[in-house]
């Protein structure tokens, strides 16, 4: 092996280190709890609900299952508030309709391990709307895909993703450009974010986001999930 | 009066592209390994921006958004009776984590006048 090769091997084994109590198991575990709970909350947001209280609820129904605390904070967002960035706080008193849109983005810790998730979902038939959380979804594959096949780097596939968004209508919106997950805290391991690796990121320890919005900025749709193989998405 | 200084706050971790005016000081003092030190604090920022800014080597994964609980701190029991209540997410958080009755997680703790003089204890 080249001097070259073996410094990006350091570099890499350096991000993509693990704690103690990484085990691959634990890992797709707490992910299917995550995607169990955004769903369960995603089926208790109705319209006349406050953003708000549907935080609030969120909080409830993690802490329900074990997942009280979190990596990051809950984010459940409705109507003109999917357009926010990571962190952003949100317009206050946004009511979900009847003919909307919402999302939500989780990072739940279960016991030592972390989860994160997103997804997107509509309360109507506005086209446009479901479009929206379709392509986010739709987005999330076609670039997981071009890393499976590929083994393309974090730069290459979020280049890939700004793109392909764009050739659906939408803007990517690079703040939220994928991360490390692992046992808890990631973060002390590598905080950084995915698009500017020059490196291929290994399964299970990445998560892919795709956060897309109408280049008029008054929707958004966002979908999230581990990086990993087809066969975990059956 | 409040100094002409700015800090450009975190929200989970991301730099936000506003800098926020600092507010007058507070004195806060900070407890490691039985060393006292001043540590620069001003009303209106969480105790969590003032500690990181001092160089304590809290994670505070979440941006100071009271979910992960790497912030935590403890305070003499004088001083904890001056601090706002926990709220219930806190609480939760803070018996999740068995907490010690002591420890507060300091991104919750929103520096005023009223709090001059705070001295802090860095959990181990």
């Amino acid at each position: 092996m080249s001097a070259v090769a073996e410094k990006f091997d350091d570099i890499q084994a350096g991000l993509e280190r693990t704690g103690a109590a990484f085990t691959t198991e634990r890992m797709l575990a707490v992910r299917g709890i995550t995607r169990a709970a955004i769903h369960e909350i995603a089926s208790r947001c109705k319209p006349g609900m406050v953003e708000e209280d549907a935080v609030e609820m969120a909080k409830e129904i993690l802490a329900g299952h074990g997942m009280v605390q979190g990596w990051h904070d809950v984010y459940v967002r409705f109507g003109t508030n999917t357009t926010k960035t990571f962190g952003a706080p949100s317009d206050p008193g946004i009511v979900l309709g009847t003919d909307d849109l919402f999302l939500i983005d989780i990072g739940p810790v279960f016991e030592k391990w972390e989860g994160d998730g997103g997804d997107t979902f509509v309360t109507g038939s506005d086209p446009a709307y479901a479009k929206c959380a379709e392509d986010a979804r739709t987005l999330f594959h076609l670039v997981r895909k071009k890393w499976e096949k590929e083994k393309a780097t974090g730069k290459v596939l979020y280049d890939y993703a700004t793109e392909e968004a764009a050739k659906m209508g939408w803007e990517l919106n690079l703040d939220l450009s994928g991360h490390r997950i692992s046992d808890f805290p990631h973060a002390a391991v590598y905080e950084g974010p995915m698009n500017t690796l020059d490196l291929t990121p290994s399964p299970l320890l990445w998560v892919l986001e795709i956060h897309i919005r109408s280049p008029d900025m008054k929707f958004g749709a966002f979908f999230e999930d581990m990086l990993l193989a087809d066969s975990y998405f059956a | 009066m409040a100094e002409a200084q700015t800090v450009t706050q975190q929200a989970s971790g991301a730099p936000s592209p506003d800098a926020v005016p600092l507010g007058p000081r507070v004195a806060v003092t900070l407890w490691e390994a039985g060393q006292a030190r001043a540590v620069e604090a001003h009303q209106g920022e969480s105790l969590m921006v003032a500690l990181k800014r001092a160089g304590l080597g809290l994670l505070a994964v979440c941006g100071g958004k009271g979910a992960c609980g790497t912030c935590r701190v403890a305070f003499a029991p004088q001083w904890s009776q001056q601090l706002t209540e926990p709220d219930k997410r806190e609480l939760r958080l803070l018996a999740h984590l068995k907490a010690r009755p002591d420890e507060r997680l300091s991104c919750r703790i929103l520096l005023t006048a009223a709090l001059a003089g705070l001295e802090v204890d860095a959990c181990e």
